[in-house]
């Protein structure tokens, strides 16, 4: 078996159970990936520590100091809001779209119709031979 | 000024059998005692959780506070089908992803022995961990925590913090991958 097989199979963090014998061969013959497994059982004690913190006595009293004066006045302001936010939408899209030219303007008039090539072509017998 | 909230008939049956349920009504009515109880109810919880996230305690503290008052605001979203505590979470590991995800990399200062509840029996060994763990993008430590610390699977991260699972399960690959990385090469 091969350092990055055995490796893979370390680093599988659903990995609970113990390694197959060949692998645990490997670890004993190889001191890298014997330090790898050392190193990874070491991060994961670091990731699954936690700092032991807990909130002091006025916490929640000093939460209530910070709130803005009253939720329910942003969450009325906005439920208000939303619909004159929506008309107001519609309407300058509407603005918009009505003032939009319409494409062949923007186009301009390069295709000449038939009768002007035909009258071209009378005009200027040689041309186009 | 009130705020029109209606409740079920079902809902303010369970109202009066949970008395968070009813705190929580009371907050949406602007009633700022109430959802002073709720965070008393909370806050030993949210502080574990980020405790797991930060090496210092400002920093869980600082975390804890913006949790509350994101939660006072978005209060009107809660929907009472889910327990609260579950909504507070998921508002926590945010709150505690946007802090991580701000500093871009995990490097914070190693605590004050003794404050960690859970670590190596070797100092040196934990500093030498500590160090390469710091190195790691903000994102995969992260992921790493919930997948270690809380050890929680990727359906449950998914369903906690609204991804979907594919994403979780990138995510968590990506992480794993250069965890192996780093500890290889450091």
């Amino acid at each position: 078996m091969d350092c990055d097989r055995v490796r893979d199979l370390l680093a599988r963090v659903e990995t609970t159970a113990p390694l197959a014998p060949e692998s645990e061969r490997h670890l004993a013959a190889c001191p890298e990936c014997a330090r790898f497994a050392a190193r990874l059982a070491a991060a994961r004690l670091a990731l699954r520590s936690r700092l032991d913190v807990r909130p002091d006595p006025t916490f929640a009293r000093r939460v209530v100091a910070r709130l803005p004066r009253s939720a329910e006045v942003l969450g009325w302001v906005a439920v208000r809001l939303l619909p004159a936010a929506t008309v107001l939408a519609l309407i300058l899209g509407g603005i918009g779209l009505a003032q939009t030219p319409p494409a062949s303007s923007l186009l301009g008039d390069d295709d000449p119709s038939p009768e002007a090539i035909l009258t071209y072509a009378a005009l200027h017998p040689g041309e186009g031979r | 000024m009130e705020r029109s909230y209606s409740l079920s008939t079902m809902e303010q049956a369970a109202s009066v059998q949970d008395p968070e349920a009813h705190l929580v009504r009371a907050s949406l009515e602007g009633d700022q005692d109430a959802f002073g109880a709720l965070v008393r109810g909370q806050q030993d919880r949210v502080f574990r959780m980020l405790g797991r996230f930060f090496r210092r305690p400002e920093e869980v503290e600082e975390v804890a506070q913006e949790t509350f008052l994101r939660a006072w605001t978005k209060l009107g979203t809660y929907r009472a089908q889910a327990p609260f505590e579950h909504w507070l979470t998921r508002i926590c590991l945010r709150c505690a992803y946007d802090r991580l995800r701000r500093r871009m990399v995990a490097t914070e200062p190693l605590p004050e022995e003794g404050t960690l509840a859970a670590g190596s029996a070797d100092p040196d060994a934990r500093l030498e961990v500590e160090r390469l763990l710091a190195t790691l993008p903000a994102d995969d430590r992260f992921l790493l925590t919930l997948l270690e610390g809380e050890g929680w699977s990727v359906a449950e991260i998914a369903q906690r913090l609204g991804w979907t699972r594919v994403n979780v399960k990138v995510r968590a690959h990506r992480a794993r991958r250069r965890l192996r990385r780093i500890l290889e090469e450091g």
